[in-house]
């Protein structure tokens, strides 16, 4: 059964705030944020601390007929705070026009989503218990410790239910929820003659079932032994050689390929010095990758970063930004879809109630026409095992240079000029058939250039490479995928850092 | 946004509500024994410049209010709470305190309430002259701007720009069970520009920027951008280039590989770089010549502190002098647990022994024959600090040859920061207008297409 929200409850103050504006002759949007959270850490077997946390607010966004804005916020969601929230707003639009400053009509030529109620029916924090979570973050933490000697394993567990109520002067009211939650753990492995090296192993989902499920305990288990034997085989291992390879990298490395290299060009918001811009229009039917190569972002339903619903109370759509190599649509929000000449797709999203929406993914995944059918549980996938598969199906030549990089460790760009840039956290040499382990290193290149690059995938599609992305000093959950591994041809516009 | 005169200040209020749970007001919960807030209630203004568009819906002239902080609960069991506080917590109470004892945990090494101390040092943090600012009269936010974006993409050539400018006030409250009781009032006015995606550069301090600053900010971001936009060329040393990190980027290592080991969780856990009986053993881990002190003592400065969230006065001292361990960064609980002093707030500063010999930036730029000058890189975020190791991008550097630059090149660098820092060839080159010094280090370099 779905939830009942508590944005619900603000009745009399969005009626308040809507008359307001009304009444001022100015159009607003109104945000409310209702925000519940828990999170637990343990620590080499000891609990560290429990956090509880809640939080409550508005954010106002008016615009005057002419299209100049004012923003401002306030934790405080009461008819009268809202009645002086609309007249601050429109008192900062007004004398900001002034000063010459940009306008922006696209408000007054949509039209209403009227009335919506769209709850999950995840648990809520009330349904979960404590007990239950503490003694479960503490036996992970104990097993983690057992899978080597010495090791220092920190473990963290989080859950986060806001609630979302959007507001519009054309009458749209709209509640939702965004429920994120995740168990990471954080493995240390001593010096032993080396320098210590760390690894780590994370789940996501909707609520504490990442840690209570059977099912979300097997796959963080299977993660965490991984990285605690990483971790220990990191210590000692030696750097690669700078430059550029043939790569295959794990879906959680193309989430981040999509992510960073890609994603962020297609937000329509810095399209007019965006790579996939010209004269600020997206540079829609241009081929941007091979024709078996497409990248889709959308909202899905249990999901870290699931959001159904814009920050402008826009429904979130599912797009092909990019359709058999193709470039067909951007990540566009109300303010700038018509200006880089593509539909709206309600990809606004905002970190609190306190920030301004700004156009940015949800869940965003690489898919090929075709994979390679590789069939082994990704967790379960040994380095010899890939290395045969592509040997066997022609992705990979005997003794060519190429490097498998695994583990999603973070990644940046900069959409105006292309530079993107990721971290893994294991490099292993596939032209060696013992496969030498490498310390990690940042894979940095042209965006264009690495989609260019994409030869083929491998194993079935994963859609849960959990994250943080953050865009504008916001940070809001990420996620996405590819097929179990994805291969990128060497180019020279895509480089490890290394030795010289 | 703030209180009347004839309503009681929020965090009064809230002090006569845990009071009641001291006395066991809420008969089917344990009494508190014991607790402690910090909560800060304030106003902030802004305005933007994003993508050569002033106030756009991307960063319109915006105003926040907001109270908010965090609370420590000891209850009668010896359990113990950690809780938000929001503008709800008060009106919400009782509600908000059967959360609290829900989520109440048993931990035999946290710690208990602060005794005051005699005196807290004051540290100017409030500036009188923003407060016109702040509630309203916004006219000067507008103006940095606007002066800005003359000079840098009318007579700069900047071909597209990005900036802000805000001001914020707040009051602090910090109370406890055992009598703490500290309130100040704080500012914070900041403006930045980024010009081309390539450079930028701001003021960010407790008080009003003088009005030279502005033009300083501006010229040094606009002869940089120029030079980022020139070719070069740079043949990598297979045994090791010279690479000047910038006073920021310099900052940005230290703060990651030494600074990020020196977390007293960190250290006690076995989740550093150094043992607790490095710190024991004062170990030299950096070169004698270095030392890494915790100041919040510096007046108007961002990491001004007077005191820490746990009743910690503010202060100065090492956290590593003339390159060796002296302790971690301890909050109560981690400073029961090693024995160590619990640390002052404040900001992480690098001090020089240098023996009166202060090099300058630019002389240390002009002393490099083949190298390259590095402004900002991409990734630090995803580097592991325990190990030293690091593996950037800097897709914007510039190259130094005889002293001058010559140009940009892309190029990523890798190497062990432990090493670096321990190096008798790293050299440090101060800015006046920069807290940090920059370095000049050696690693490896892969230049990119």
């Amino acid at each position: 059964m779905p939830k009942k929200l508590r944005v619900e409850s603000y009745n009399e103050a969005v009626d308040a705030l809507l008359k307001k504006a009304d009444e001022l002759g100015v159009y607003a949007i109104g945000r409310i944020q209702d925000s519940r959270g828990r999170s637990l850490s343990v620590n080499n077997g000891r609990l560290e601390r429990i956090d509880t946390g809640s939080s409550v607010g508005i954010g106002v966004q008016v615009f005057t007929p002419e299209g100049h804005t004012g923003f401002v916020s306030s934790d405080q969601v009461t008819p009268e705070s809202c009645r002086n929230l609309v007249e601050t707003a429109a008192r900062l639009a007004r004398s900001a026009s002034a000063f010459g400053t940009e306008t922006n009509r696209a408000v007054f030529e949509i039209e209403s989503n009227g009335k919506q109620t769209i709850a999950t029916d995840f648990k809520t924090l009330d349904e979960t218990s404590y007990d239950e979570q503490v003694k479960t973050l503490l036996g992970a933490n104990e097993q983690a410790r057992g899978y080597g000697n010495g090791l220092s394993v920190r473990s963290g567990h989080g859950i986060s239910d806001p609630h979302w109520r959007i507001v519009r002067s054309d009458g749209t009211d709209i509640s939702f929820d965004t429920p994120h939650a995740s168990v990471g753990m954080s493995i240390t492995a001593p010096a032993s003659g080396g320098k210590p090296a760390t690894a780590s192993a994370s789940v996501s989902g909707p609520d504490s079932r990442v840690l209570l499920d059977e099912i979300f305990q097997e796959r963080l288990d299977l993660r965490t032994r991984k990285a605690a034997n990483l971790a220990q085989r990191l210590v000692n291992a030696p750097q690669i050689k700078g430059g550029s390879y043939k790569l295959v990298i794990d879906y959680a490395l193309a989430k981040g390929l999509a992510h960073e290299a890609f994603g962020h060009a297609s937000e329509t918001d810095g399209m007019e010095t965006s790579i996939l811009g010209k004269e600020g229009i997206m540079r829609v039917g241009e081929k941007m990758a091979a024709e078996f190569v497409t990248i889709t972002d959308g909202p899905v339903l249990g999901d870290y970063a699931y959001q159904p619903v814009s920050a402008n109370g826009m429904p979130r759509q599912t797009v092909e930004i990019l359709k058999d190599g193709v470039l067909r649509a951007g990540l566009a929000d109300l303010f700038s879809a018509g200006k880089a000449g593509v539909p709206i797709s309600g990809a606004e999203r905002i970190e609190s109630y306190r920030n301004l929406p700004l156009p940015r993914m949800t869940n965003i995944r690489i898919t090929v026409q075709d994979p390679v059918k590789f069939e082994t549980r990704f967790e379960l996938v040994t380095p010899e095992e890939l290395r045969e598969t592509l040997l066997a199906n022609g992705l990979l030549k005997e003794g060519e240079p190429a490097l498998y990089l695994a583990g999603y460790k973070g990644g940046q760009v900069n959409p105006k000029d292309g530079d993107f840039v990721f971290n893994c956290a294991a490099i292993y040499d596939l032209s060696q058939p013992d496969l030498p382990l490498y310390q990690p290193a940042i894979f940095s290149g042209k965006v264009l250039a690495a989609l260019h690059s994409i030869l083929g995938g491998l194993g079935p599609l994963h859609l849960d490479a959990m994250g943080h992305c953050g865009k504008g000093g916001q940070s809001v959950p990420s996620s996405g995928g590819a097929h179990s591994f994805v291969v990128v041809d060497r180019n020279e516009n895509v480089t490890i850092g290394g030795a010289s | 946004m703030s209180q009347t005169e004839n309503q009681p200040i929020y965090a009064d209020q809230l002090v006569a509500l845990l009071e009641k749970a001291v006395q066991g007001a809420w008969a089917d919960l344990p009494k508190l024994k014991g607790w402690r807030f910090d909560v800060s209630e304030g106003r902030s203004v802004s305005l933007s410049i994003v993508d050569n568009k002033l106030g756009s819906v991307y960063g319109p002239a915006t105003a926040r209010d907001s109270l908010s902080g965090g609370l420590y609960l000891i209850w009668d069991d010896e359990k113990r709470s950690n809780g938000s506080i929001d503008r709800l917590t008060v009106p919400e109470f009782e509600m908000r305190l059967r959360e609290w004892r829900n989520s109440a945990y048993t931990d035999e090494r946290a710690p208990d309430i602060r005794q005051p101390d005699p005196t807290y040092p004051v540290v100017e943090m409030y500036d009188p002259q923003l407060e016109p600012l702040v509630q309203g009269e916004t006219e000067l936010l507008f103006k940095i701007l606007q002066a800005g974006e003359k000079e840098l993409r009318g007579a700069g050539g900047v071909e597209f720009l990005d900036a802000g400018a805000s001001a914020s006030s707040s009051r602090r409250f910090l109370r406890n069970s055992k009598g703490l009781n500290v309130s100040y009032p704080s500012s914070m006015f900041n403006y930045s520009f980024y010009a081309d995606s390539l450079y930028g550069n701001g003021y960010s301090k407790r008080r009003l920027a003088p009005e030279e600053e502005l033009g300083r900010v501006l010229a040094d971001v606009r002869e940089v951008t120029a030079e980022l936009k020139k070719t070069g060329s740079f043949q990598a040393n297979p045994t090791g280039s010279r690479v000047v990190l910038d006073t920021g980027l310099a900052g940005s290592f230290v703060g990651q590989y030494i600074g990020g080991n020196l977390s007293g969780s960190g250290v006690a856990n076995r989740q550093s770089a150094y043992s607790l009986d490095d710190f024991k053993e004062n170990k030299q881990v950096i070169r004698q010549d270095i030392s890494l002190v915790i100041d919040g003592t510096r007046p108007f400065e961002t990491s001004a502190s007077r005191v820490t969230s746990e009743g910690i006065p503010g202060g100065r001292g090492p956290l590593i002098e003339r390159g060796k361990l002296i302790t971690p960064a301890l909050d109560l609980k981690y400073a029961g647990i090693t024995g160590f002093p619990p640390t002052i707030g404040g900001g992480l500063y690098i001090e020089i022994d240098d023996g009166g010999q202060r090099q300058s930036f630019k002389d240390l730029v002009e002393q490099v024959d083949n190298g390259l000058l590095i402004y900002s890189v991409l990734g630090m975020h995803t580097q592991d600090s325990t190990s030293g190791r690091f593996s950037l991008s800097a897709p914007r550097c510039l190259v130094i040859r005889d002293g001058h630059l010559e140009g940009q090149i892309k190029a990523t660098i890798s190497g062990n920061f432990f090493d670096n820092i321990n190096d008798t060839r790293t050299r440090f080159g101060w800015d006046p207008h920069e807290d940090n010094p920059a370095m000049e280090i050696t690693c490896q370099v892969v230049v990119e297409a």
